[in-house]
Formats: C-alpha cells, structure tokens, sequence
C-alpha cells in the first residue's frame, strides 16, 4: 500500500494545496502569493477561474477528475488532471521553483495527496510540501454545523481535519469571543496544523509556500502537550489523536499494525504521521498516510536526543486507549501503560 | 545504461524545450512537438532545420503524419489542431477546445481522431469537423482505428468506448457502437494490424488485452509502475510494453498472450519510457526515462538473454521514439530537447 517517497529529498520541487471554501479568500490570497513571489517562479493549477496575469507565473485551469484506482483499496482515489498536468510540468527544461495546486471549496483534499503517494514518476519528483486551508472566520463555524445526510462528508470539517496550516481570514469580521471559538473548533478537530490570523488574506509567504507540513520533524514540534493529552476522545466527530512513546520499536511490527489498521480504519483516518524511534535504525523513522496509503522514509539522525517515538492521527472515531495500546505493542521490550 | 558503447548518431541536434513527440514522415521530415508549443520540422537527411511547424501555446503534445499523404497534425495544450501541407506554407488551425493528448488518421488517412478533452473530435483531411463525441468518462488519453477504419476507439478513465465513423453525408450518431468496459485509467491504447486485438496501458501498473470479435479480455497486473509505453509489432504477433526497468514481450499468435509468460529484455536501469517496432523488419526500439536508448533484434535470439544490438545515452528521458519508415534509423526525443537519428 505505499507509493512513491513523499518525504525528506529537498531536490525535489514543493507542491502547495490550497483549499477552502468560496468566499474564504482564497482568489486574494493566491493573488497575493503571485505578486509578492520574490524571485520565485511559481506554477499555479486552479480549478476556478480567477482573474490572474503574472510575468513568470504560469496559470494552468484543470477540471477535478477524480478516478479510483483499480487496486481494491476502496478510499484509494487520485486526480486523473494533476496526474497529467504535474507529469508535464515536471518534464519541460524550464523548471518551476514552487507549484501550487487550488481547490474548489467542495473538492475532497485527499485524493490530491494521494496523488502524490500513487504515481511514482510525480513522487519521485515533486514533495508535496503542505495543504492549506483558508477558513472565513465569520462564516466557519456555521459550515462545520452544517448537516449532513448520513454517509456525505462535511467538505468543511475535512478540510480542516487534512490541513498542515490554516489561514483563519476575515478575522476583523468577529470580536474577540467569536474568535477564541473558532480556533477552539478547529483545534477540537485538527490539533496538528498550526493557524495563522490574517485580514485580506494577508499572510506571509513562507507561511503558506514553505510549510514542511510533510517534513515532520517540523510538523509534530508544534504541540509538545497535545502529545501527551489522554483526555478521552471517542466518538463519531472528527479529532485528532497524539501519542508520545519512548523506547524503540521493531519495525516489522510497526508495519504489520499500521498496515492493519489503515487496511481497517483507513476510510475514517484522514492523516496519520508519525517520527518514530525504530530499533537498530540510527535515523528518524519518518511515516505519514493519507488514508489507507502510508509511506515511511528515513529521516534526520536521533544523534544525542533521547529516542522517543510520536504518532498523530486525525480522523473519526478515533479510539485512543486503542491507538495508543496499537504502538505499544510495537515496543522492543513491552512495558505495561502507566 | 549510461555509457555510450561506441555506437554514433546519424545526426543530433537540439529543439528549443523538453519532447513530448517525434515523428518521421514518408517523405523523410521528422516532425517535433516539444513542450514550449513549437512543432519544428526536420530534414531526416542531416536534421537540418526545415519550415517551422504549427505552434500550440502552452506546449505540444501530439504529432501524426497522414498515411499515404502528405499532411502533418499536430495537438496540444491550447485546444487546437495544426494542419501542415506540403503545398502550403502557413500551417492551418481547427480549434477543437480541451487539451490535445492525441490524435491518429484512419489507416487510408481519410479521417483524423483527435482527443481533445474529454471529447473526441472526428476530422477530415482538409479539416472539416465531422463528428463530435462529447463529454466522455473522463479526459482521452488516447484514439484508435479499427483496421477498417469504420470506428473510433476512445481511451479514458473505465475502459474502451467505440463510436462509428459516420457515412458521407450523414450526420454521426452520438452513442457508442461498443463498449469494453474495464474499472481502470487508461493511458494509451494501441491495435494490433491485423486488428483483432487492443491492448491499453494504465495508470494502475498493468496491461489490458481485449480480443476485438468476442470482446474476451485479459490483464498483465503487478507492474512496479504505470505502463506508458507500449507497442505492436508489424506482424501483430509481438506486444511490447514498459512498466518497468525490462521490455516485455507478449506473444499473440494462436490463441494469444492468455497463460503465457512474457519475454523480457533486460538492459535499462529506468522505467522503460518509450517502445518503437521497426515498420520494415523485426528491430524494437527502447528507450528509459533515464534516457538509455536501445535497439534490439528479439526474434533473432532465443528465449536466452537478449541483448541490445546498438545502445547509447540520449542524455536525458526519451519521450518519443519513431523509425524512418525505411526502416533505417529511429529517432528519439529528449526531455532535453535533443533530438538524435540513430542507425539501426
């Protein structure tokens, strides 16, 4: 069930996901990243007209083809366009330093990444860098309300739960209060994605254009406390999961439960990453999936640090105590939990 | 493979971005699509620079040379088709809208099929639209004809869709004539010249094979990678195709690949990229994404190993890959922008 390397190599070239709902600010902010680019020769993919002419920007439009891939995994889906405009891309002689791919607000973020895990020739040359999303601050809250017939996804509560970074726009639209309970929603879903405030989607731009949200010796610095939160969280909402674990773990094992539980829960659990401390690997152990497909590469040497492994999942019904007892079976010498 | 083992070019020379197509005509040009739009021709003498070709903003996908005539196609990404005429010095242009990832005449070159999106636009030589097949599953990757030249075939996302090739004077009918169905993304799709089978390559590592009269179908799963190369030879006997770092060929005669191993020709260190049959004699060329470049005589030898008679580094990923249709050279495109003759 993994695909091409999504992680570390640095040579390879950025890919940004941007997504949100219509209104959220989305066309500024792109307008913005394309007339502050700094040098910086960017490749735009959208999916909605904009009204966008930059020197040494180049604006591609590609109509969403979302297709299955024929390999049973029923979550499996990538995007036939991106498949094709990437492959493209990656072959001219005049190279891009950044490619940013845009979203509808209705469009599911996960086959876009999973894009990158499926089709080796664009993962092998392209990282897919980050997903971001730009929420309305006025307006987020009543989308993540919004209800759903049983089974249909709520696009807003996805796009959080995939984001690395969020863009909190328009937050001079909302008083103070407004605005503590907005970020206390996004974060009751997404605890891993760092949010950034901005007025007029005004941002900066290596806030959106170099987010390591893939590179997770970064990711997972951002909230060493939410690591060890064993608050219980178990029920049908969208959440997130952290778990801290020393010790060193054996790497068969860790393959055999992962793949398990992502063959199981694969369709509930929308991101999982982890840096994890495998026994005779003197490197990081760098694993993150997008539903049922994952992918491990080596990352930074642990060196002196002390080996600890940290795993996050974000998904629905997401059972802690189970997760948790999950990794510690993968433990070299068991230990009982605390 | 990335030494040149003494082998020289016939000639080399460079185009201004990356290939996406080659082409060598009846009458000894070579066309080229590269990927900043222009379409150059080249004298397949010496590859001297000829008349420039059709230019398609935002990159050339897609090339054909008429069967048994003399006009040039060529597609890409602004949505229109070029048409070259030797009598003619300006290229004409047919808009058709969507992206043209390929396009391909009729054996007799009475027709023309392009992809043009997720529609399929149906011409005649001079032109003319004559059928518009809308709104496919999703976007074409590939057209074919059947040997008779009566329908089109249309590669997309689940499978095959068939449509007839309207009569003169009559106005096409929408509905597919045909439908092989397969839960897959195609990537090409190619007929064998004798016409009794199709095979597709995909996006999900693997090979399709449809018997055309019955519609029996078969599959070569568990490729490392997706099968973007693939290739009939001229006695619809041998199937070549990519997927991975060795060629591999299918036997069709009797009662086809079904139940058959495949012989492999080792020798690329990447992906197989891209797969030429010499359209005179048995010579198969190859070609790697790492721009090894390859030519073999696989029926001379046994099922023993195979080796190339002639291998060299094009220097950077080979995209296309076409013989003189002589016989005596193939010539290979670049991500590069090279473009490089080489004997066979």
């Amino acid at each position: 069930m993994t695909g091409g390397v999504v992680g570390a190599a640095t040579d390879k070239v950025p890919v940004t996901v941007l997504t949100g709902f219509l209104g959220s600010g989305k066309t500024t902010l792109l307008n913005r990243i394309l007339t502050e680019q700094h040098g910086r020769r960017i490749a735009v993919i959208e999916n909605e007209f904009g009204e966008i002419g930059i020197d040494d920007a180049l604006v591609i439009d590609a109509e969403e083809e979302v297709f299955e891939m024929n390999n049973g995994c029923i979550c499996c889906t990538v995007r036939g366009d991106l498949i094709r405009i990437l492959g493209t891309l990656m072959r001219r002689k005049d190279r891009f330093d950044h490619i940013l791919i845009e979203t509808t607000g209705l469009a599911d973020p996960a086959p876009v990444a999973q894009t990158f895990f499926m089709d080796d020739e664009i993962g092998s040359q392209l990282r897919l860098d980050g997903i971001i999303t730009l929420v309305d601050a006025a307006h987020l809250i009543q989308h993540l309300d919004d209800e759903r017939p049983e089974g249909v996804e709520n696009e807003a509560v996805e796009q959080i739960a995939f984001a690395d970074r969020i863009v909190l726009n328009k937050t001079d639209l909302v008083d103070a209060d407004q605005l503590a309970e907005v970020r206390r929603r996004i974060g009751e879903i997404n605890r891993l994605a760092d949010v950034h405030e901005a007025v007029q989607a005004a941002v900066d731009l290596d806030a959106v254009l170099d987010v390591g949200g893939f590179d997770l010796t970064r990711a997972l610095d951002l909230d060493p406390a939410f690591m060890t939160d064993t608050e219980h969280q178990h029920d049908l909402t969208v959440t997130s999961v952290g778990i801290e674990l020393p010790g060193e773990l054996v790497i068969e094992q860790l393959n055999d439960w992962l793949g398990e539980l992502l063959a199981e829960k694969g369709v509930d659990i929308f991101r999982s990453k982890g840096i994890l401390a495998v026994r005779g690997m003197p490197e990081r152990y760098v694993f993150q999936g997008v539903h049922m497909l994952f992918d491990g590469t080596q990352g930074e040497p642990w060196g002196t640090a002390e080996r600890v492994s940290r795993a996050v999942f974000i998904g629905r019904d997401l059972d802690r105590a189970e997760l948790e007892a999950g990794l510690r079976g993968c433990l070299a010498v068991p230990v009982p939990a605390a | 493979m990335t030494t040149t083992t003494g082998e020289r070019t016939a000639w080399r020379t460079e185009v201004p971005e990356s290939v996406a197509a080659v082409s060598w005509s009846a009458d000894d040009r070579v066309a080229v699509a590269d990927l900043g739009g222009q379409v150059s021709l080249l004298d397949g003498r010496d590859g001297g620079t000829l008349d420039p070709g059709p230019v398609h903003e935002g990159g050339a996908f897609a090339l054909a040379w008429q069967p048994g005539g003399d006009v040039l196609a060529t597609g890409g990404a602004d949505g229109r088709v070029g048409l070259v005429r030797t009598d003619r010095a300006e290229p004409g242009y047919v808009t058709v809208g969507g992206w043209v990832q390929a396009l391909r005449w009729s054996p007799s070159g009475r027709h023309l099929a392009v992809a043009a999106g997720r529609d399929v636009v149906l011409l005649d030589a001079a032109g003319s639209v004559l059928a518009r097949w809308v709104r496919q599953p999703s976007t074409v990757t590939d057209v074919v004809f059947s040997r008779d030249g009566s329908r089109v075939g249309c590669a997309s996302y689940g499978g095959l869709r068939w449509f007839a090739v309207p009569a003169p004077g009559r106005s096409p009918s929408l509905e597919p004539v045909r439908v092989l169905a397969w839960q897959g993304s195609l990537l090409l799709a190619r007929v064998t010249p004798d016409g009794r089978w199709v095979a597709s390559g995909n996006q999900d590592a693997s090979v399709h094979v449809w018997r055309l009269w019955s519609g029996e179908d078969a599959e070569m799963a568990g490729y490392p990678e997706k099968v973007d190369a693939l290739a009939f030879d001229r006695t619809s006997r041998w199937m070549a195709n990519g997927g991975t770092t060795e060629v591999h060929l299918w036997d069709f005669s009797g009662k086809g690949p079904m139940g058959r191993a495949p012989r492999t020709l080792p020798g690329h260190d990447a992906q197989v990229s891209a797969l030429a049959w010499q359209p005179t004699g048995d010579l198969l060329a190859s070609a790697g994404r790492d721009g090894g470049l390859a030519v073999w005589a696989p029926s001379a030898a046994g099922p023993a190993r195979h080796r190339p008679r002639t291998r060299l580094d094009a220097g950077a990923r080979v995209t296309g890959l076409s013989w003189r249709p002589d016989g005596s050279r193939v010539v290979a495109g670049t991500t590069g922008g090279d473009v490089l003759a080489v004997p066979a």
